[in-house]
């Protein structure tokens, strides 16, 4: 488990520093974001009742959120990379033009995504943190992800 | 000018219109500027496709005003309703006028189409998934209906803001009040 963990801390910004073309910095980008769903994918029907609460996935998942969270994904979201520019993307243009309010989703996220570890331990306290955290996917998803 | 009173509307026609105002209204409100744990703006939705599906039962066996079969009228009659609708006076209709009735038709028609988008969008956010979005391809769920819910939704306002309008259009200029019996269920018309 922590050495999965760790491979994942030195993969991923690895694979942030290798895109260097457009099209590689979308896939890195989508690949980052197809890590956080697999894990929202465990979390959210649990939290939803949709499937039985489990521990132990609950906080692999959880811990993988926080450490996703922790990445700079600077890099993968390189200038020249928007709907504007590439047809195989769904990032709009704003994130490069409103800089800060981007920002300020991210920071959302980020604090969200910090408190999963420690809410995984039961049903009662994951479904508020899992709430709050897919609430920041789609305050972000609402003004920079296009339909 | 001799007037009769005539029953226009039937309690199911009228209790639809009015909790179908309120659930619209709220799930509009709700998906626009609502929390991001869209929990209320999946239950306003889920009572707006209730009440849809009451009205196109009601639709085929309801009262006679009720009934499609009854008010959505071939081009030759709406044309000729639309040669009249500038003029200064009551239209006295009783029911859904020529026009007025495919306006309903298209009105569930979207209602429709915004409630299965609905239930089949899937936004990636794992929180506020349709309940159905499973059942439907990827490419529909992910993509297809959460673009589709939203244009609508537009289509959606656009109509109301339409209907609104001519209902202000009928009072105003016609000198009709279609308010009233929409909630009385009865209608003052000029005898022949």
């Amino acid at each position: 488990m922590r050495k999965s963990l760790l491979a994942l801390t030195f993969i991923l910004p690895a694979t942030a520093v290798l895109a260097q073309s457009p099209e590689d910095a979308v896939e890195a980008r989508q690949g980052y974001f197809e890590m956080l769903g697999a894990q929202m994918a465990v979390l959210g029907p649990m939290a939803q009742g949709k499937i039985d609460f489990d521990a132990t996935k609950a906080q692999i998942a959880a811990d993988n959120i926080a450490a996703l969270a922790k990445v700079n994904v600077a890099p993968l979201f390189m200038e020249g990379t928007s709907t504007d520019d590439m047809a195989d993307t769904k990032a709009k243009p704003e994130i490069w033009s409103n800089m800060e309010l981007f920002g300020e989703k991210a920071t959302a996220f980020h604090e969200a995504a910090a408190e999963m570890p420690a809410a995984a331990g039961s049903l009662e306290t994951l479904q508020p943190a899992v709430g709050k955290l897919g609430g920041t996917c789609k305050g972000c998803h609402d003004e920079f992800r296009a339909k | 000018m001799k007037t009769r009173v005539v029953k226009v509307w039937d309690p199911v026609v009228r209790s639809f219109h009015w909790l179908l105002v309120l659930a619209f209204a709220a799930a509009w409100g709700l998906g626009e500027w609502g929390p991001n744990q869209m929990t209320w703006h999946f239950y306003f939705g889920y009572t707006v496709g209730a009440l849809v599906v009451i009205r196109l039962i009601w639709g085929f066996v309801g009262t006679r005003n009720a009934r499609f079969a009854n008010f959505l009228y071939g081009p030759g009659k709406v044309v000729d309703y639309l040669r009249h609708l500038p003029d200064r006076s009551p239209s006295n209709w009783v029911g859904h006028n020529p026009l007025g009735g495919w306006s309903v038709l298209a009105m569930l028609g979207l209602l429709i189409v915004q409630v299965v988008t609905g239930l089949t969008a899937d936004p990636k956010d794992y929180i506020n998934v349709g309940p159905l979005a499973g059942y439907v391809p990827e490419s529909f769920s992910v993509d297809l209906a959460p673009q589709i819910h939203e244009v609508v939704s537009t289509l959606l306002l656009i109509v109301v803001v339409i209907h609104i309008g001519a209902i202000v259009f009928y009072k105003r200029w016609k000198g009709e009040n279609l308010v009233k019996p929409m909630i009385t269920g009865k209608k003052e018309v000029e005898e022949e």
